[in-house]
C-alpha cells in the first residue's frame, strides 16, 4: 500500500493511493492516512485509481475521514477506481455515503460544489 | 485430468492472513482463474478470516484456519473453517452505508461484500467451527 499527497494546500488535500487496501496494509497506513486530516481540512479527493483491492478495513478508513470532513461541513470525494474495487464499494454502498466520480475533474467539481 | 485445488492453514494473526491470501493469489494466477472470480476469492477470505480474528477472538494460540479451494471449469469451491464462537455470516443482516454520514457507522460493511462476491453461501457448525463453503462463477 502506498499513499502520496499529489496537494496539499491547507484546507483542500488531493491524495492517491496505491495497493491493497486490507486488513494488514491499512494498520500500516492509517496513522499518516489520518495525520492529513486535521483540524484544517475541510475538503479532500482520493484517487483509487491504483487500488487493485478493497475490503472492508480499507473502507473503514475512508469512511471515517468522510465523517470527519462531514462533522466540519466539508466533503471527501473519491474517483477513478477500477471496476472491480468499484463494484466492491459500491457493495458495501459506500456510493451512497461518499461520492465517486469517475476523474480528477469531476472529483473536485463534486467536492466544491455546495 | 486431476481437479485443481489447493489447501492452507491460517495461524490466526493479520500476518498470517496476508501470507495465505498471497499464496492463494498465486494458485488463482497459475490456474488462470478470470480476474472476477479471483477478486471474489480474494475478498471471501480476506473478510471471512479477518472478521474470525477481529469479532471472533480468535488469536495464534488457536487451532489454525483451514481453508481449501477446488478449482472446476464453471466455479470455485471456497471452504473456510474457523475454530472460533459460533457465527453464521448467512444468517446475519448485512448492512449497507447509507447517505448520512453524521450517523454513518464506520465498519459492519464486509457481510455485503461477502454476499455480493459469491454466487451462494452455505453455513455449518461442525465439530466445533464454523465452516462457510462459498461457491463463485467463473466467467
Amino acid at each position: 500500500m502506498k499513499m502520496t499527497v499529489v496537494e496539499d494546500s491547507g484546507d483542500f488535500a488531493h491524495l492517491a493511493l496505491e495497493g491493497r487496501l486490507d486488513s494488514t496494509t491499512v494498520g500500516a497506513l492509517e496513522v499518516k492516512f489520518f495525520a492529513l486530516f486535521g483540524p484544517q481540512r475541510h475538503v479532500a479527493i482520493i484517487d483509487l485509481g491504483g487500488v487493485s483491492f478493497i475490503a472492508s478495513m480499507g473502507i473503514r478508513i475512508l469512511v471515517t475521514a468522510a465523517k470527519t470532513l462531514a462533522a466540519r461541513k466539508g466533503r471527501l470525494v473519491l474517483f477513478g477506481p477500477p471496476a472491480l474495487v468499484r463494484e466492491s464499494l459500491e457493495a458495501a454502498g459506500i456510493d451512497q455515503a461518499i461520492p465517486i466520480a469517475d476523474d480528477e475533474a469531476e472529483a473536485r467539481r463534486l467536492a466544491f460544489e455546495s | 485430468m486431476r481437479p485443481a485445488g489447493i489447501s492452507l492453514l491460517i495461524g490466526n494473526d493479520f500476518a498470517e492472513l496476508a501470507r495465505a491470501a498471497a499464496e492463494m493469489r498465486r494458485f488463482l494466477a497459475v490456474e488462470e482463474i478470470d480476474e472476477r472470480a479471483a477478486y471474489a476469492v480474494d475478498l471471501i477470505l480476506e473478510e471471512i478470516v479477518s472478521n474470525a480474528i477481529r469479532h471472533g477472538g480468535l488469536a495464534p494460540e488457536d487451532p489454525p484456519t483451514e481453508v481449501r479451494l477446488a478449482v472446476s471449469p464453471e466455479e470455485l469451491d471456497l471452504e473456510i473453517s474457523d475454530a472460533g464462537p459460533p457465527f453464521d455470516p448467512t444468517a446475519a443482516a448485512p448492512r449497507l452505508a447509507g447517505p448520512d454520514l453524521a450517523t454513518e457507522p464506520v465498519g459492519g460493511l464486509g457481510l455485503g461484500m461477502v454476499r455480493n462476491a459469491a454466487r451462494e453461501l452455505e453455513y455449518r457448525r461442525e465439530g466445533g467451527r464454523n465452516v462457510l463453503r462459498a461457491l463463485v462463477t467463473r466467467v
